[in-house]
């Protein structure tokens, strides 16, 4: 009996490390984003406004230094890794027919960058990467820079504050629209950000 | 069976974790938008006309509410969208074989029908003009000259008006 526990034990044990090799040198800190928030919010009220385009003027571009900029506050020595993902056509008056209809819908291009080095400026941005519709960046709440190092993270005690260790990075969102030969009126369409600890 | 209990037993903790991380996504979402409309154009029917004026004639006055021989045009642009309306109220005409010149005023009137006779005066700055339900607006343009120290001969000029969506 003793010797089959023994076993079952060894057997754990066994996992136990086998599951802890496959992440060597890499500290998840997913796991304790309970612990530490993030939050993303506008820095302005207007929302990514083309304006008023006129009929089969082509292609049509918000720069990166116009585009809309949303703030990001989370701890600043962590990753986050941040995903803006847009729909491919703005549609007239939301109808969602439009979709399969290229008389009532427009094109759109996505593009995003971020700034984190502590200063809201679009030339101090990284470009993100992606496709039309999809950008992806993983990046520090707060660029390290050439300074050394920081200290390590402070582990978690009674009365720990993390907000105490937060900073903001910036995220800008821009983009270009085709515009074709459509109907007239309001288009419209929405992009999605999402974002989480590394 | 203990075996397949621990199996199982790891199995679940990976699941958690899975969906842990889930919900520890923030999100956020950005609006966009564009209003499209037609590019404007101006289609010129007739261009205005003088005739020949007669000797000791001081003034050449072109009604654009009532003289067929005012100037006609149509704006073409989105239906129901505004616009402003401006032109240079007066222009220096020149005279083709010779110095001479003429100082023409121009007076435009318009409507949101084809009907000339119950178009209305526009100023030279007009703010929040619509076009009509099929895109068009109908402009007729006029003006005066004082001939009283005009040369004889044949006069040219140009009419500059400037529609843009608001």
């Amino acid at each position: 009996m003793k010797l089959t526990k023994l076993k079952y034990c060894l057997l754990a044990l066994l996992l136990s490390i086998s599951f802890a090799g496959i992440k060597a040198q890499e500290i998840d800190f997913g796991t304790y984003s309970s612990v530490y928030s993030v939050t993303i919010s506008p820095l302005s009220v207007s929302d990514l406004e083309f304006g008023t385009l006129i009929n089969s003027e082509g292609m049509v571009n918000i720069p990166l230094s116009s585009s809309k900029v949303l703030t990001i506050e989370g701890v600043r020595y962590l990753d986050v890794i941040v995903t803006v993902t847009a729909e491919q056509y703005l549609l007239l008056d939301d109808n969602l027919a439009c979709e399969t209809d290229p008389s009532c819908r427009l094109e759109f291009t996505l593009n995003a960058a971020y700034a984190n080095r502590g200063v809201n400026s679009t030339g101090q941005a990284t470009v993100m990467t992606g496709t039309q519709l999809v950008q992806n960046g993983q990046f520090q709440i707060r660029k390290r820079g050439n300074a050394p190092p920081g200290p390590p993270p402070t582990p978690v005690y009674e009365g720990y504050n993390p907000a105490l260790f937060n900073d903001t990075a910036y995220l800008y969102i821009y983009g270009s629209v085709d515009v074709g030969d459509i109907d007239s009126g309001a288009y419209s369409s929405d992009i999605t950000v999402m974002i989480s600890y590394d | 069976m203990r075996y397949l209990t621990l199996l199982l037993f790891f199995s679940i903790l990976g699941l958690n974790k899975a969906n842990a991380q889930e919900a520890d996504k923030v999100s956020a979402f950005v609006s966009i938008s564009a209003d499209v409309v037609q590019s404007i154009e101006l289609i010129t029917v007739n261009s205005m006309t003088f005739g020949n004026t007669q000797p000791g004639q001081r003034e050449i006055y072109v009604n654009p509410i009532n003289d067929v021989n005012a100037g006609y045009m149509i704006a073409v642009g989105t239906p129901g969208a505004e616009f402003r309306l401006d032109y240079f109220e007066q222009r220096v005409l020149t005279q083709t074989n010779g110095d001479g010149t003429l100082t023409f005023t121009y007076e435009i009137s318009a409507n949101d029908v084809e009907d000339q006779a119950s178009s209305e005066l526009l100023d030279y700055e007009n703010r929040n003009i619509i076009f009509n339900a099929e895109g068009r607006f109908y402009i007729w343009v006029g003006g005066r000259v004082n001939l009283e120290n005009a040369k004889p001969g044949n006069y040219e000029g140009d009419f500059t008006i400037e529609i843009d969506y608001i």
